[in-house]
């Protein structure tokens, strides 16, 4: 249950369209007990700075390699710092953190699992995806983005057998349009749903799913990454929650968004 | 060997390394990797009568060198701390300092009676100075007045050792000091946060939920040092000194300003281990440089000066 500070050398590294760049570590006490959903807290820069760690949800967990796998998007200084390192560079994380997604799949052996995931949110999805769609479960994910480079990681889940359905606001790729439009027609028939995406996406998720069971992996600023801080408060009905401690993934009824 | 205990008045610390309130919990986060038994103290997080559900998101930022926060001080409450988080933190051999905040004077009085009969807590730390909370925290903290009633009144509430941390964000902080001494402070403990904000011109908005916050790391370090420095030379009573503390180095320059020991706070988010290994440095440091004892150098650099 407990997360380590420990290191991680980068493996590979590849880059992804849009500035974003697939990393495997090597990080094998992460490796053995992460679970999907969890992400890792990952000090970004050689020299102290910046300050805090970077949050990264895990968009791979390979046990048997030792490995877990990061989705980084270039958006300051240390995202910026954590894509240009080379294979090799040994970094400091923290992890895995947070609960993680249900795993409904270890006790029934059928079931409808749909992710639907905006842009770079479908990383949190990826293990959960893979995992369910291993042990039988009927798997399908819905990922919008801006444009076609923004589809990430399709053909990966592709190849995985997992039911991929993809629309861009441009209509470049896919049909044009909005995840959410997607969902409208693919919902009838699943029996749980796990989102990722921007705040207004999750909304209407939220409101299309009061019938299935839905669960959403929250992104926040965070310090500590460990429940030590209260930083990355999200308000539910009770009060606030802590998307590093008692999430990042919450069910989708217990959260204001 | 090198002694490292230092006295905080009537409170004896193993060694003068603390972790600062509201950065390590209640030690629970922590406690798997950093071993508690070998800190000087844990100043927990600030806690209320009843709980407190804090400030709304996003309530941390980062900046050049730092962060701002503005938590509210949510906190489960004294009955809670009371009931489930003292009796956990007493399995240590470590000072635990109880962290208190307040809306007004008789609820600091409350918790300060209350707290004084708990087994195993060695000391309380004043909150007078948080600037996140509207109500109550800066105005108690930036009028000497009113930061000598405060203190007067958990100094009659309790036979405990009273630590009262002083906010940065006023004119003179040793009149602060000099008040709260005055008023049968033990110690002092500062600096807190100084209030600051930052605007995402994307959003057109402050960062912060709460509009500002209070900022800390290193960027405040050099104006704690300063701030140690003056109040440690206004008062005759112990000073603990945090702001932006890393690394031994950092901790010794406060030891040196007159503070009689150090918490890190911000430093311990992006290295748990920051709190044990400026201990470890300090140690290495007095060894190296010949000293005997950590208590040699409290104050060193105001010989000659002040």
């Amino acid at each position: 249950m407990t997360w380590q500070q420990c290191q991680a050398v980068i493996s590979r590294r590849s880059e992804l369209p849009h500035g974003h760049i697939l990393l495997g570590l090597k990080a094998p006490p992460v490796a053995a007990r992460a679970r999907p959903g969890q992400f890792l807290h990952v000090r970004c820069g050689g020299d102290g700075w910046p300050l805090l760690r970077r949050p990264f949800s895990l968009a791979g967990i390979l046990p048997a390699e030792g490995e877990v796998e990061l989705l980084v998007r270039r958006v300051g200084k240390g995202t910026a710092w954590l894509a240009s390192q080379p294979v090799g560079q040994v970094l400091d994380v923290l992890g895995p953190l947070g609960n993680g997604f249900p795993r409904p799949w270890q006790k029934q052996k059928q079931g409808d699992l749909l992710g639907v995931a905006g842009g770079v949110g479908v990383a949190p999805l990826v293990p959960a995806l893979l995992e369910a769609a291993r042990t039988g479960w009927d798997v399908g994910l819905l990922l919008g983005a801006q444009d076609a480079p923004g589809l990430l990681l399709v053909e990966r889940l592709r190849a995985s057998g997992i039911d991929v359905s993809t629309c861009t606001e441009d209509g470049s790729y896919g049909r044009q349009g909005l995840v959410t439009e997607l969902l409208a027609e693919r919902l009838p028939g699943a029996s749980l749903v796990f989102a990722c995406g921007p705040p207004g996406m999750l909304r209407v998720v939220r409101e299309m799913t009061t019938a299935v069971e839905c669960y959403f992996s929250l992104e926040e600023r965070m310090a500590c990454g460990v429940g030590a801080c209260l930083g990355c408060a999200c308000q539910s009905g009770d009060g606030y929650h802590l998307v590093c401690r008692d999430g990042p993934v919450f069910s989708a009824r217990e959260v204001q968004l | 060997m090198i002694d490292l205990t230092v006295d905080i008045g009537r409170l004896r610390l193993k060694n003068p390394v603390l972790t600062a309130s509201g950065t390590c919990g209640y030690g629970r986060e922590y406690a798997h990797i950093l071993d508690l038994n070998q800190l000087g103290g844990i100043m927990v997080k600030g806690t209320s009568l009843v709980p407190w559900a804090g400030n709304p998101a996003p309530r941390v930022v980062e900046t050049p060198a730092g962060m701002l926060n503005a938590i509210g001080l949510q906190n489960p409450g004294l009955d809670y701390f009371l009931h489930t988080e003292l009796p956990w933190l007493r399995q240590f051999d470590t000072a635990v300092v109880v962290n208190i905040a307040a809306h007004q004077i008789e609820e600091y009085a409350e918790l300060a009676r209350r707290l004084d009969n708990a087994a195993g807590v060695a000391a309380l730390e004043v909150n007078i100075s948080c600037p996140n909370v509207r109500q109550g925290g800066l105005s108690f903290g930036s009028d000497p007045l009113t930061a000598h009633r405060v203190t007067a009144a958990v100094r009659q509430a309790t036979s405990l050792p009273v630590i009262v941390k002083l906010t940065p964000n006023v004119t003179d902080i040793a009149a602060l000091a000099r008040a709260v001494a005055e008023a049968g402070a033990d110690a002092v403990s500062l600096i807190n946060t100084l209030l600051g904000m930052v605007i995402d011109v994307r959003a057109r908005r402050p960062a912060l939920g709460n509009i500002v916050g209070g900022l800390s790391g290193p960027a405040i370090r050099p104006v704690a040092v300063r701030m140690v420095w003056e109040v440690a030379g206004a008062v005759s009573i112990p000073v603990i000194g945090m702001g932006g503390i890393t690394c031994a180095e950092d901790a010794l320059q406060f030891l040196m300003a007159g503070a009689s020991a150090v918490a890190i706070g911000t430093a311990t988010f992006a290295n748990p281990r920051a709190p044990f290994e400026v201990m470890k440095g300090m140690a290495a440091f007095l060894q190296e440089e010949g000293f005997t004892a950590v208590s040699d150098i409290i104050g060193l650099a105001r010989r000659g000066i002040a």
